[in-house]
């Protein structure tokens, strides 16, 4: 079993092994142009490193593409990216600590999402469907030194608010040409997740990604 | 001074507290034109940024008041980005900030977004951040997933789900923004307390490792210039915010 790294040296040799051949490339284009001007020259620049050394094996990394593909279990529901799951709670996979008999309402659930005002929330206009669900997001959560991640949220016993049709605000990049517009669809299903024990809000997000088992 | 004089230096100085007075507070201004307005700095030097796959900014949270009677959603935001350059066709970006609907003293929340497809992916972090404070906002390339990271601090926000060496267009360029919904609006950030950029990073692509941006980024964007404001305080120290309010 290779170790971590040895694995990471792997992963990078072609990069390594390159990046001094680019390096010295570099150095001798910078120490030309300097004699010419001191400023940078984006648009011989951008085409001379257009496919800077070492992208195969940055690309090899994950290879699955937009719409990662995770098995799923029958009335399962994923958004890749922000790794959240869930899966309809039922008396059978309740998370301990929690009860189905005290958790919030739906309709408690609806009041307090609508009650917190948060920007981003964007513009609902639709009701929700409200599922009772054993909620968590695999990607979320504070960054160990070890490079590992302490999730927040897993088998939370959660509602799972999804309004549907909500508008897609986009946010950035500063786009030279703005006036074109973005491909894809104007709306996408936006969530409010919400503690079914603590009432308390745990998520809001907008994706168009889910997959559903 | 004679009789006369002192009864015309009344007069005018009731008159003037009557104006005073009765004079409304400035109101905002009305929402008329809807898009996207930045204000910041976005690194056009390619020569560099061709080799960067990660950006870092601390930014101090500070908000403003929006313009009013908005037929769209309306809000601020300010936000460090990594995005294609060839962004212009396929909206390929991945960003970390915070953004607010309020004015300065409101709340603010952290939030990410990422993009591949023309259809984002956004989401909100649910605790409030303080207005006033410092916080990392950074775009991360993780090795051991071949995603982008978004992060405050050490926390992690999001992943995009695929892999930007595969789904975009290198090179990548950093972005870092103040950015309104109305041309309208007041940017974040007021004159006594403007959003400032400080402590910029760029992931390198052949260590990973994150290394100072340098003295050489300017805020040379500034869509709404007769109001708002980008400027260049002292190197790695830029400060963005509305000048004229409205």
């Amino acid at each position: 079993m290779p170790t971590r790294l040895s694995r990471k040296i792997l992963q990078y040799a072609p990069a390594l092994l390159v990046t001094g051949v680019v390096t010295f490339s570099l150095a001798l284009t910078l120490y030309a142009g300097a004699s010419r001007s001191a400023s940078h020259t984006p648009a011989s620049a951008s085409h001379a490193l257009q496919i800077p050394a070492g992208l195969g094996a940055k690309a090899a990394v994950r290879p699955t593409g937009p719409g990662e593909v995770r098995v799923l279990a029958p009335g399962e529901s994923f958004i890749p990216g922000l790794g959240v799951h869930w899966m309809t709670a039922t008396g059978v996979n309740v998370p301990p600590g929690a009860s189905l008999a005290t958790s919030a309402s739906a309709a408690q659930a609806i009041s307090f999402a609508a009650k917190t005002g948060l920007p981003g929330s964007f513009k609902i206009t639709e009701s929700p469907v409200a599922t009772l669900a054993v909620f968590s997001n695999d990607v979320k959560g504070t960054q160990q030194t070890d490079g590992t991640v302490k999730l927040d949220e897993q088998n939370l016993l959660a509602w799972v608010l999804r309004y549907p049709n909500v508008p897609i605000v986009r946010h950035g990049p500063a786009v030279p040409n703005a006036s074109q517009a973005p491909p894809g669809p104007t709306t996408c299903d936006f969530y409010f997740v919400v503690d079914a024990q603590a009432i308390v809000l745990k998520e809001a997000f907008q994706s168009c990604d889910r997959q559903v088992g | 001074m004679s009789g006369r004089a002192n009864a015309l230096t009344v007069v005018v100085s009731i008159a003037f507290a009557m104006l005073v007075a009765i004079a409304p507070t400035a109101a905002a201004a009305s929402c008329v034109t809807n898009g996207n307005y930045f204000a910041g700095t976005v690194d056009q030097a390619f020569a560099s940024s061709s080799l960067v796959e990660g950006s870092m900014a601390s930014i101090v949270v500070h908000g403003n008041t929006l313009c009013t009677g908005n037929a769209h959603y309306n809000e601020m935001s300010a936000w460090s980005m990594i995005a294609d350059t060839n962004n212009g066709i396929g909206y390929h970006y991945a960003q970390a900030g915070f953004l607010s609907n309020q004015p300065q003293g409101g709340s603010y929340y952290a939030f990410s977004e990422y993009n591949a497809n023309g259809a984002p992916t956004f989401a909100l972090d649910t605790t409030p951040i303080t207005a006033g404070g410092k916080y990392q906002f950074w775009t991360q390339f993780v090795a051991s997933c071949g995603c982008e990271r978004m992060n405050i601090g050490i926390h992690v926000m999001a992943e995009t789900s695929f892999n930007p060496f595969i789904e975009w267009t290198v090179p990548f360029q950093p972005q870092f923004l103040n950015e309104a919904f109305y041309a309208e609006d007041n940017t974040l950030g007021t004159v006594t307390y403007p959003v400032t950029y400080t402590g910029h990073l760029y992931q390198d692509f052949y260590t990973n490792n994150f290394n100072p941006a340098g003295c050489t980024l300017d805020p040379t964007v500034n869509d709404e210039s007769p109001y708002w404001a980008a400027v260049k305080v002292s190197c790695d120290d830029y400060h963005v915010y509305t000048h004229i309010q409205r």
